[in-house]
């Protein structure tokens, strides 16, 4: 593989965005970036210099319906492993800034995610039911209704033209 | 009339490691090593039992990418000169042991004789389509292959773009129809990676059942009452049948499992490291990098770095009474689940294939042993595929499985961490980037289309697990590294000079030829408006 096409890939892409997986039961893994806009947009909004406002996560527990922020202290961290503490929680991240006030002012926010369960549940409800029948009559109706096309087909249509 | 079923499940997979580039490539020996230790040895068993009239059942997946490298032609070539080079070293090794280390010597005839046989066996046999071979096994109904996603992408971390996710999903069933020439009935979840996401794209693409790992399934919702011992139905009406716990221990740890038997061979005392460099060189890497010949002849031995010579009769005896082991553990196992049931358990066993006879040398007699013991030793229980489970007991207790995975620690860990999680950024970046290319662009044709379809190849290349975990294994990092930044810088000139109307015509043409994998594909798969999801 030559070095030109294993070169290192770009820093970030010019988009304020945060993405947020799942790594287990207590564990979640968010990265984000914030364009160069968007930072400008913030100073002029806020007439404040980026550098005078601190980066922050702002969790949002979904499930206990509850919120908390986390510090980042390191201005050019991009990526966290957080510890959310709970399964079966679902949650989503913004991120923002602290300003001098104190304020948290969001900039984007990440896709939702509920942390997987690690225990047995306590529903222990049984309802019975067969795999469904996608092959033997969905795929030959999703076949005809797609190809279904009014009018073309029939007897008729020739002479309407 | 049986008490259980045990269904035997190997998945086959390796990423595709294709160098045209290059004459010698190391890491294209992964899959040489496979076919000459695992995927003819198992062909070989499946034949010796065909001819013995056992009534065996099995299930594989063959993943696309594993598919992809079996019918490549380059490969195949390839693959016969590195087998009739390491042919000439084992005649060579008869010749130096039978003078210099006679203890070794019958061993070293026993590795000649397996390989000219392996020559056979590949090009006499099955000229050399492998692919073939395994799918005389289907029509005779001894084999199941599941169908799995196009290049074992983790699909948990493609669900931020469904376009992308249903890419993966459809591009590999779409790659089991073209090979078999038949519906794939299940679906090999790479790294048995589960999402509640994938259901609907799965019932799309007409599939009936899919595997996860033991609390995948019991720590489902509502919680399964037979826990893994029989399949659930997913609301979206796939069946989702759960890995056994007792034998995955019995063949899979390192601790307990059969492989570490003293009397079994060891894997890592290689004559591509153990002989002199003048004697070896001309049988290793042209650079000079030590590396697995294959050629082994110690046994385990013990704990400690003091080995003896490998004896194979007592290893095949020890793989006799390993395969009477475990079908009695099975047996055990049956009758006291099936106590508590309404139906006969299923005993769910999946295992990686390449543990079969690459890394457990053993392991195909150990198998072998087992389906004849099966057949004559005990009523208890019956092999059986998935498919066929479904077939005598559709109706399945509803749940939801919980997202997980088989890897180490059961979710994703090992595929995002502090060696691995900076790949995300740039996967997912190039999936929005080839949504857009295909939204944009919905009737390419020509040399657009081409790129298009490159950079959909490029894509599916580089959301491998495999370069994630190989990151996370601290071995071949460098390579699995570069792969990643190889398909997305790759992907990446082909999006810009997509989008800006000044494709190099002679590149493409390069990338078709390398990047080869999915002749057919078609780019607008990754179309938001035709994804199940959306619809």
């Amino acid at each position: 593989m030559n070095k030109y096409e294993t070169r290192d890939l770009p820093h970030s892409y010019g988009d304020t965005k945060i993405a947020l997986l799942i790594r287990d039961p207590l564990w979640v893994f968010a990265y984000w970036e914030v364009s160069d806009y968007k930072k400008h947009g913030f100073e002029s909004n806020f007439r404040i210099e980026w550098s005078e406002t601190n980066p922050a996560l702002k969790v949002v527990n979904l499930t206990e319906n509850n919120f908390y922020y986390i510090n980042i202290f390191d201005e050019f961290t991009d990526n966290w492993h957080l510890e959310v503490g709970s399964p079966k929680t679902t949650l989503f991240l913004e991120f923002g800034r602290i300003l001098p006030n104190n304020s948290f002012v969001s900039l984007c926010r990440s896709n939702t995610v509920t942390t997987p369960a690690n225990t047995i549940s306590e529903d222990s409800h049984e309802y019975f039911s067969i795999v469904h029948k996608k092959r033997f009559d969905d795929i030959i109706y999703d076949r005809i209704t797609k190809e279904l096309q009014y009018g073309i087909s029939t007897p008729g249509s020739r002479f309407l033209k | 009339m049986y008490k259980g079923y045990v269904s035997l499940i190997l998945h086959a997979h390796l990423p595709y490691v294709r160098h045209p580039e290059y004459e010698n490539y190391l890491e294209e020996n992964w899959y040489y090593e496979a076919i000459t230790e695992c995927y003819i040895p198992l062909l070989n068993v499946f034949e010796s039992l065909k001819n013995d009239n056992i009534d065996f059942k099995i299930t594989m997946t063959l993943t696309p990418t594993l598919l992809s490298l079996m019918s490549d032609n380059l490969i195949k070539q390839r693959y016969l000169k590195y087998l009739e080079r390491l042919i000439d070293l084992s005649e060579r090794e008869v010749v130096r042991t039978g003078k210099y280390e006679p203890h070794f010597n019958p061993i070293a005839k026993m590795y000649e004789s397996r390989l000219k046989e392996t020559y056979y066996s590949y090009f006499d046999k099955y000229n050399c389509d492998l692919v073939k071979a395994f799918r005389k096994f289907m029509d005779s109904g001894n084999l199941e292959v599941l169908a799995s996603a196009a290049t074992h992408g983790l699909l948990p971390f493609i669900t931020l773009h469904p376009e992308a996710l249903y890419a993966q999903i459809k591009v590999g069933a779409d790659t089991y129809r073209r090979f078999f020439n038949r519906e794939p009935d299940g679906f090999w979840l790479p790294e048995c990676a589960y999402i509640s996401d994938v259901d609907k794209i799965l019932r799309n693409e007409g599939i009936k059942y899919t595997i996860v790992e033991t609390h995948g399934l019991i720590y489902g919702t509502p919680r399964p009452k037979h826990g893994s011992f029989s399949p659930i139905i997913t609301p979206e009406g796939i069946a989702v049948f759960g890995r056994d716990i007792e034998s995955s221990k019995q063949v899979w740890s390192a601790t307990e499992g059969y492989p570490g038997d003293f009397d079994y061979r060891e894997y890592y005392r290689d004559i591509g490291f153990d002989l002199d460099m003048d004697y070896i060189r001309s049988y290793i890497h042209s650079d000079g990098i030590r590396i697995n010949t294959g050629i082994k002849y110690f046994k385990i031995t013990g704990k400690g770095d003091y080995k003896e010579p490998y004896d194979r009769n007592a290893a095949l005896e020890k793989a006799a009474i390993h395969a009477g082991n475990f079908m009695f553990n099975r047996e055990l196992q049956i009758k006291y689940v099936s106590g508590g049931m309404d139906r006969p358990p299923i005993i769910i066993c999946p295992y990686d294939a390449e543990l079969f006879g690459h890394w457990w040398f053993e392991g195909p007699d150990w198998l072998n042993f087992l389906f004849r013991k099966a057949e004559y030793d005990q009523q208890t229980f019956k092999f059986i595929t998935p498919s066929e489970y479904l077939e005598m007991y559709p109706e399945n207790q509803v749940s939801s499985p919980t997202t997980s995975s088989w890897g180490n620690k059961g979710y994703f860990e090992v595929w995002l961490n502090q060696t691995n999680d900076w790949i995300y950024r740039h996967l997912h970046k190039a999936a929005e980037r080839m949504i857009e290319l295909a939204n944009l662009y919905p009737y390419a044709d020509g040399i657009k289309r081409d790129a298009l379809n490159q950079a959909s190849r490029e894509l599916l290349l580089a959301q491998s697990s495999d370069w994630a975990f190989i990151m996370d294994s601290g071995t071949m990092v460098e390579y699995a590294v570069n792969r990643t930044k190889l398909h997305l810088n790759r992907f990446t000139r082909l999006y810009e000079e997509i989008k800006d109307d000044r494709i190099d015509t002679d590149w493409i043409r390069f990338l078709q030829q390398t990047d080869n994998i999915f002749p057919d594909i078609d780019y607008s798969v990754y179309q938001s408006a035709t994804h199940p999801l959306c619809l």
